[in-house]
This record gives C-alpha cells, structure tokens and sequence, in this order.
C-alpha cells in the first residue's frame, strides 16, 4: 500500500472525467419543455410520413396510369387514400405515440402532462397538414390527368368550395382517429385486458361520430349526414374534445411500465 | 433531502412497499440492496416518478417530483431493460437524450460508446443482453442528472464491462458529485463505492446505515462449541454452522474492546463478515431481528 | 487489497501510518486528496474522507485549507513511540503465547534473538 505518494496515477484516472466538463451541450433553455416535445415527434415521424406518402404517390400514379389504359377513372385515387384514408395512418400513430414514446419521453425526464400538450400540438398540425394535403393532392391529380384522358362525368370536380369541403371533412375525422387511437391504447396499457376493453367503448365515441357523420359518395364527394355541416363540426369535434379529456385522465398518473422483454 | 414518509406502493394484489419512511440527503452514493420482490423497483419508480405512490409522502428537497418538470427534468431512471423502442437504433435513443436531458454531455457519451464499444447503427433489438446495459450505462452517466437511479442496469455485462461501468461511475461522481442510487444483487463488488447502505425487505425497510458502520456490524466467531455457546449467549446470531466439536456463529452486533479481548481469551476466532453475508442473513427472515428494527 | 478485518477507512489510516513509519511518506509531505485516494483505490471518497479525519484527531495529518493534507512534523516521532509502547503488548505477548501453546522455551527464543543482532 505504499502507492500512496503515486498522484500521477490518481490524478489520469481523474483526469478523464474532469475533461466532460467542457464537453457539456448547450441546451436551448428558450424552449419549454412541450415544445421540445413536438419538435421531436416531428423528426420522428418525419420520415416515417415522407415513406407513407411517397408510396401513396407511387400507387396513385401506377394506378391512374393503368385505369388510364383500361378506363378511365371516375374517382380520384388521392382523394380517397389520402383525403379519407390518411385518418387510419394518424390513428396508427396515435398509437404509437402512447404504445411507443411516452415511455421515451418519461424516461429522458418529460412528465405526462409536458408530453401530453406537445403530442397535442403535434397531432393537432399532422391533422390539419393531411386535412390540407388532401385537396391540394386531387387538385394536382386533376391537372395531370386532364392533361392525358378524358375525365368521365363522375371525377369529382377541382373548385375552391370543394377544396374547403374536402378539407372540412377530413380534418375532424383525422382528429377523431388521433384522438380514439391514443385513448384506446392509453385504456389497455394502464388498465390492462378486460378493464382495456371496458374503457375502449367511450374511447371510440370519436370515431364513431365522426364516422356516421361525415362521409364520401361512390363519386368521391364528400356530404355530411343527417344534419347540416356546421352543426355536424361541432358535434364531432365536441366528441373529439371528449375523447381528449378521457385520454388526459387515463395518462395524467398512469404508471410507466417496463417492457414485458 | 430526499423524504420519503409512509410511502405505501399497492398493486392490485400486493403490497410492495409497505409504510416506509427514510431521509436520504443528497450527494451521496447509496447501495440498495434487497431480495427480488422486496420492492426495490417499486420504491426507486416512486423517487423516479415512473409511479405514483399509493399512500405516503415523497419529496425531493420539500417538492413531491410527481410529475414535476423541474425534478422529473433532473432525474435518471435506468432499469434492467432498456426504456427504448426495439426498433429504433442506438443513435436514435441518444437523440433523445440529447433533445430532452439538460444536462446532457454529448462528448462524453461518444467517449462512453468507444468504451462500451457500441456502435451507432445498430437497432436496439439486435443489441446482446449485455450491450444493452451498457447502452443504458451510457445513457446513466452521460445524463450527469443530480439524482441518478440505476437499478440492476448491470445485467448481461461481463466482468471486464461491470469493472469499466464502476470505474466510470466512480470517476464521474468524483468531477461532478450527485446523488447515485445503485441496485444491486452483486454487492461484494461495488460495496467499495457506497457511502450508505439502505436494506429493504418485503417492502419494509431493513435498515439504512453508513456503508463502513454496517460491515463492523457483523462478527464471525469460531472455536470449541462450548466456548461459543458461552460467548454468543445474549447475543444476536444470525446463522450458526457446526463442524464436528466446532461451531461457527454470525453474530449480528458491534463487539466492543473488552469483549473482543474476552473471546480471544476463551480460544475463540473472530473474523469479519461482509455486507453480502449481512445481507443475506439479515432478509432470510430471522425473529430476533425483528425487534432490532 | 482491503480485506474484510476491519473498516476501510481503518486500512487506509493504518496504510498511511506505515508509509510515514517507513519513510515512504516525509514529514510536511502533503498527501493524496480524497479523490485522487478514492479513484486509485476505486472506493467511495467519504471512506478516504474519514481515514484521512482519524489521522487527524490523531495528530499524523494536518489540513491546510485549499491545498490538501499534509504529514504532520512530529508524525514519525509520534507514531514510533506508539508503536513502541504498544510493541510488547501487540506483537512481544501474542508471540510468547504461540511459544506456549506449541512448546518453544523461551531460552531457545533468547539464543535465536541473541543472534538476530
């Protein structure tokens, strides 16, 4: 034991911690923490949007391509995958968001509550930008094809109106879809088998008055059921809002287990 | 301070903490050592705030850090399994870390990763059991979090890594101290870094003591059976072997000078006993103990 | 290199204490910090702490403050002389109690320390 007088030695083995401390980053203190949030969430799913869409538009294209030899198209292909069909995706990442990054995000020190309001604002902008992407995307469809074939009757027509319209129904369906995907999760991962399934019946209020409310015909233009559409928006979005709230309970306290591997 | 009073952890069939209360002031390395199901996890999930508390208080310096951004900010919670998606890659959970911890050190834990040879590109499901852990090593340490929790995060490791993982642990507490919390089932190898030692047992807690009071605590003394038997009356034993006309008893208790001199007296040995031996004879459940608490 | 007879922070003062009887460390020589002691010997730096805290209530280390531990003056003189009154009792008895207890006169331990000159 007579290294004691051997400070060299102490101090290399010191030395190496001692040097992190000029190598510490930086971090934006402007930001609260929901911000950060919706920012990472954004460079998550990013590119996981970009690979959705671009198949979406090679499938459209491929598409429109063959009908164009076989017959041509009385529906608008974009507007049915993406102006109607992009809610089942959200609703996927929806789950994902309770099923995936809440523990990630717990686990890096965001509470519930941060998490919750920056997964709000994220999905809140992804539904607005797929309602928007909708109409935007048919009315691109439509200058290409009329530049090819003939559109039959039945193609729904390009206009500023029903550009609003289309948008007007995709977005609370996309909310919906968000808001029943995280609150059905939300059920199973803190209650668990039979409790999960009790509690996805309010869960799918959303979807289900969204749903029976808003809806396309054969020829891909959208109409609004049994009530007139402003009466129809509040509805839904009250449903949604609904939705919200159970989803806030279920996650407010929830427990962050760890992975059954 | 870190206060816990009363803290009670229920599940829906079990107690896993049970009215239990202790006062840990921060800055220093704690070993907590307890029996699987004791409720270890439970109790460092509560601190974490991975979990509510059924009953009872926590605070951490008069704040419960339930859902407190401020302290939940503050806090590194790594368990046994890794808190990352499997699909996502290595170089994707320290995005996350990177985005979100303040006091993350983005060089260090490159420097980390060197060490634990870990390499960016691969996906968390194809990490071995052991890399892992040292992924969730990395995320520990490189968090530089004022409390830091790491429970069993030392699974699958091999020696070489568990030796490298104290080694960094130790160093990095030296530049920066903060509170470390470390759960163990490998106690004789890092009792060397703890400063205080807290025991639970089926949720209760067993005892809190300075790391080098506790290992006093224990006294082996072996000799003639009839010698030991005399010396050991009174006493608390915690075991007892016999070999032939020889026993062997652990006795739970400081043993002062005159005693000591008292046993060599009457032929006897006296030899130490370990924290891990303490451990072991202290939560297999022994009656005359249970006055002690 | 601790083993389990006797609190750490007890080996590490007893390490020092022999360092200073030998020589190794001279008198107003300043020591190892707690870390530095904590990282060589990967031990916590409150256990160094406390050997370093007994060696000075027992007058072997002095502090000066902002620089570090230091080896007191009269250290090697002080320590000698408790080791020397404690020799007898310490290492002289315990050895004549093993003569005993195997059989060794003392007259053969006399001739054999009378050529140990």
């Amino acid at each position: 034991m007579s290294a004691f007088t051997d400070r060299q030695t102490a101090d290399l083995v010191l030395g190496a911690a001692a040097e992190g401390e000029q190598g510490s980053a930086e971090r934006d203190r402007r930001m609260s923490d929901w911000q950060r949030v919706t920012v990472a969430l954004f460079r998550i799913y990013r590119p996981i949007a970009a690979w959705f869409l671009g198949m979406v538009v090679v499938v459209v294209t491929v598409a429109s391509v063959i009908f164009s030899h076989v017959s041509p198209q009385s529906v608008s292909l974009w507007l049915i995958i993406v102006g109607f069909g992009s809610k089942y995706w959200l609703g996927i990442v929806a789950v994902m968001l309770i099923s995936m990054q809440l523990r990630s995000f717990v686990a890096n020190g965001i509470s519930r509550r941060a998490f919750l309001a920056g997964a709000g604002v994220f999905s809140l902008l992804a539904a607005l930008f797929f309602a928007l992407l909708g109409p935007i995307g048919h009315a691109v469809e439509y200058v290409l094809l009329s530049l090819f074939v003939d559109l039959p009757a039945g193609y729904p027509a390009v206009s500023v109106s029903g550009a609003i319209g289309e948008f007007g129904h995709a977005l609370p369906a996309n909310l919906a879809f968000l808001v029943t995907g995280a609150a059905v999760t939300a059920g199973f991962y803190r209650f668990g088998g039979l409790l999960g399934l009790a509690v996805m019946i309010p869960a799918l209020v959303p979807i289900s008055v969204a749903e029976s409310l808003f809806n396309f015909n054969d020829g891909a233009e959208v109409t609004t059921r049994f009530m007139p559409y402003a009466v129809a928006l509040l509805l839904s979005l009250a449903a949604t809002a609904a939705g919200a709230v159970l989803l806030r309970f279920q996650v407010r306290d929830v427990a962050i287990r760890r992975t059954a591997s | 301070m870190i206060e816990l009073r009363n803290l009670t952890v229920r599940y829906r069939h079990t107690v896993a903490i049970d009215d239990l209360s202790l006062d840990l002031p921060t800055g220093k390395i704690y070993g907590l050592l307890g029996r699987n199901g004791s409720g270890k996890t439970s109790l460092l999930s509560v601190l974490a705030s991975f979990r509510k508390a059924s009953a009872g208080t926590v605070t951490i310096d008069g704040v419960d850090p339930f859902e407190d951004a401020a302290l939940m900010a503050q806090t590194y919670f790594g368990r046994d399994s890794l808190d990352a998606n499997d699909g996502d890659r290595v170089a994707r959970v320290l995005d996350f870390a990177r985005w979100l911890r303040p006091s993350w050190d983005d060089d260090y834990a490159g420097r980390l990763l060197e060490t634990f040879e870990l390499s960016t590109r691969k996906r968390i499901s194809a990490l071995s059991r052991g890399q892992k852990s040292s992924l969730g090593v990395v995320l520990g340490l490189a968090s530089r979090a004022p409390l830091t929790i790491l429970d069993e995060v030392y699974l699958g490791m091999d020696a070489v890594a568990r030796t490298t993982f104290y080694r960094e642990l130790l160093a990095d507490y030296l530049a920066q101290p903060r509170t470390i919390i470390l759960s163990t089932h490998l106690i004789e190898e890092v009792a060397g870094l703890f400063e205080r030692v807290i025991i639970i047992d089926r949720g209760r807690l067993v005892l809190h003591e300075d790391a080098d009071e506790l290992k006093a605590r224990g006294v082996a003394v072996t000799g003639p059976a009839d010698a030991v038997d005399a010396f050991v009356a009174g006493r608390t034993v915690l075991s007892e072997q016999r070999l032939g006309g020889v026993r062997q008893a652990t006795l739970y208790g400081r043993l002062d000078e005159s005693d000591s001199a008292q046993a060599r007296a009457a032929g006897l040995t006296l030899g130490p006993v370990g924290i891990q031996d303490l451990f072991v004879h202290l939560t297999s459940g022994h009656p005359e103990l249970e006055a002690q608490r | 290199m601790f083993d389990d007879h006797s609190p750490i922070y007890q080996q590490i003062a007893k390490g020092i204490k022999d360092d200073v009887l030998s020589g190794a460390l001279k008198e107003d020589e300043q020591v190892m910090s707690t870390n530095q002691y904590a990282a060589f010997y990967q031990i916590n730096p409150a256990t160094a702490a406390k050997g370093f805290a007994q060696l000075v209530d027992e007058g072997v280390l002095y502090k000066k403050r902002g620089i570090g531990m230091f080896v007191s003056p009269d250290a090697r003189a002080k320590l000698r002389s408790q080791r020397r009154e404690r020799f007898f009792a310490d290492v002289v008895e315990p050895m004549l109690a093993e003569a005993r207890m195997i059989g060794v006169p003392v007259e053969e331990i006399i001739s054999h320390l009378g050529g140990a000159k």
